[in-house]
């Protein structure tokens, strides 16, 4: 996966005929890559633009400048489908990103309708639930039945269900206790392994950022300002404002 | 100043009730910080709402214990009596600074809506009160833009400081704060949280910290009462909790937290 020159901009729009005033500028000149099965995380704080990236990355927003390419062929030359084998994304709240209607099995048999090559669909979405540590009896239930911790897993499942080598993961913590997003953390080292997946991390936390990844982007006012190695990121911060996102994270001393 | 006693709070479900507070006692000192840890669903919210009499009666009931504040046990309080209190002597500042204003009134109008809201009979002395504009210029915002303002053209930082600003017009004597900066990422919360631990030592104001995260209460409160499923496990000066916390719960809690040495 690698991203280059990307820019977006949003529109500020106002008084009665919507006439655009001018132009938030989310994101500019950002181009990063991620090698297969590596963990990258971007850090930084509300409104520096790393969702925008994220969403650029999923497909959910399309870029102003810069592409995005796919083992070497730009994304948009992909289909939806394939788009959404490829990647997928879980979101920051997992009382929102799922449908509360539909059964949790529903919501899973719709996920792998994307996948190819699965025979049985009921026990393969068991085979999910199974591997985010969720039982299969909870097929059957409504998200509303679970705990945010639960609801998170589900959703991460429902991610898994296409089959994707690139998982996007944008907050998927802040609306958890600090002790589930533990337990929450050691899914995600568990499943990179055992899948080998790659994964995209978005978060605020340079603590969390820097156990979870093994490359760290630093985003300010949706500008690189600084990105190296996780562990070189966390001991030795260079810029400013990596310091003070390192400094502001509560911690325990050791 | 604040001493709760042998609190228990339970919530009606259809015909049976569900205990969510079992025999919790606790003090908070004049201009003292006391933290409040647990997990969601713990029930450190419903002591919150307990101490200020907000939780509903189709909802719930406190079932047995007294709160004392001020000499006098809220718990037994005249409903009148109780309103004098709220806002002006006991002021909370709640989670999401998004639904916790009105999104369809200008800053300047929710705010003096605390100070307009006359008590019935007043025995109590006045206390001091800071204009709105005052009070938003303590919480570093600058009121000429702020107050006029609706809730949605504010940040969620900005919205946060609004609520503590409108938490400070009476001079409170109790601040409840219940998670204040779950909803904002680390770097406002910070600035937050420095904010309005400042002033409530300015304030001499007691303070009751709620939070899910152990090492951010104990990095500003001087004790920490853990809670787990109603009930306090563990009370402690928040450094002595985490070289030796005695109760597997406080450990699991602190061992949720990342840990990383400084270089």
């Amino acid at each position: 996966m690698e991203a280059q020159h990307l820019a977006k901009s949003f529109a500020i729009e106002g008084g009665l005929l919507k006439r655009t005033l001018g132009y938030v500028h989310a994101v500019q000149d950002v181009s990063f890559s991620i090698a297969p099965g590596e963990t990258m995380a971007i850090v930084g704080g509300s409104g520096c633009g790393k969702t925008t990236i994220a969403k650029m990355v999923a497909s959910l927003l399309s870029p102003n400048q810069g592409r995005l390419l796919w083992e070497g062929v730009p994304l948009t030359t992909l289909s939806r489908v394939e788009r959404a084998r490829h990647i997928q994304m879980i979101f920051q709240d997992p009382f929102a990103s799922l449908n509360p209607k539909l059964s949790v099995g529903v919501q899973l048999g719709e996920a792998l309708r994307i996948a190819t090559g699965v025979v049985d669909v009921r026990k393969r979405a068991a085979e999910l639930l199974e591997s985010v540590g969720i039982e299969p009896d909870a097929l059957v239930h409504y998200p509303f039945q679970f705990s945010g911790g639960q609801r998170q897993r589900i959703a991460i499942a429902r991610a898994l269900a296409p089959g994707p080598a690139l998982l996007i993961a944008d907050e998927p913590l802040s609306a958890l206790d600090v002790s589930v997003q533990a337990q929450i953390l050691d899914l995600f080292t568990r499943l990179k392994k055992s899948l080998g997946l790659t994964i995209l991390f978005i978060t605020h936390d340079l603590v969390v950022a820097s156990l979870q990844a093994d490359r760290v982007i630093v985003l300010q006012d949706g500008r690189i300002v600084e990105e190296g190695p996780a562990d070189e990121t966390l001991r030795h911060p260079q810029h400013l404002y990596t310091r003070a996102l390192l400094d502001a994270v509560p911690s325990v001393p050791v | 100043m604040l001493t709760i006693q042998n609190l228990s709070v339970e919530y009606y479900r259809g015909k049976q009730t569900v205990p969510a507070v079992c025999d919790v006692s606790l003090t908070v000192g004049d201009g003292e910080a006391v933290g409040l840890v647990g997990e969601t669903g713990s029930g450190k919210s419903t002591v919150a709402l307990a101490i200020m009499r907000l939780i509903r009666p189709s909802e719930g009931r406190i079932s047995a214990g007294h709160i004392l504040f001020g000499g006098q046990d809220l718990l037994a309080l005249p409903d009148p009596l109780m309103r004098n209190l709220r806002g002006r002597r006991i002021a909370m500042i709640f989670q999401d600074p998004f639904t916790a204003l009105n999104p369809v009134m200008r800053i300047r109008e929710q705010m003096a809506e605390v100070l307009t809201a006359e008590p019935e009979r007043d025995p109590e002395p006045q206390r001091m009160r800071y204009t709105p504009g005052e009070a938003l210029s303590l919480v570093q915002l600058d009121p000429s833009r702020i107050l006029d303002a609706y809730p949605h053209q504010l940040s969620g930082g900005q919205r946060q400081r609004v609520l503590i600003a409108t938490a400070i017009l009476r001079g409170p004597e109790l601040l409840l704060a219940d998670e204040p900066t779950t909803a904002l990422d680390v770097l406002v919360q910070k600035e937050i949280l420095d904010l309005l631990f400042r002033l409530q030592k300015e304030l001499k104001a007691g303070m009751l910290f709620i939070s899910h995260n152990l090492a951010l209460v104990a990095q500003y409160t001087q004790r920490v009462a853990v809670m787990k499923a109603g009930a306090i496990v563990e009370t402690g000066v928040a450094a002595e909790l985490f070289r030796h916390a005695e109760h597997p719960y406080t450990q699991m809690l602190l061992a949720a937290v990342p840990r990383w040495r400084v270089p």
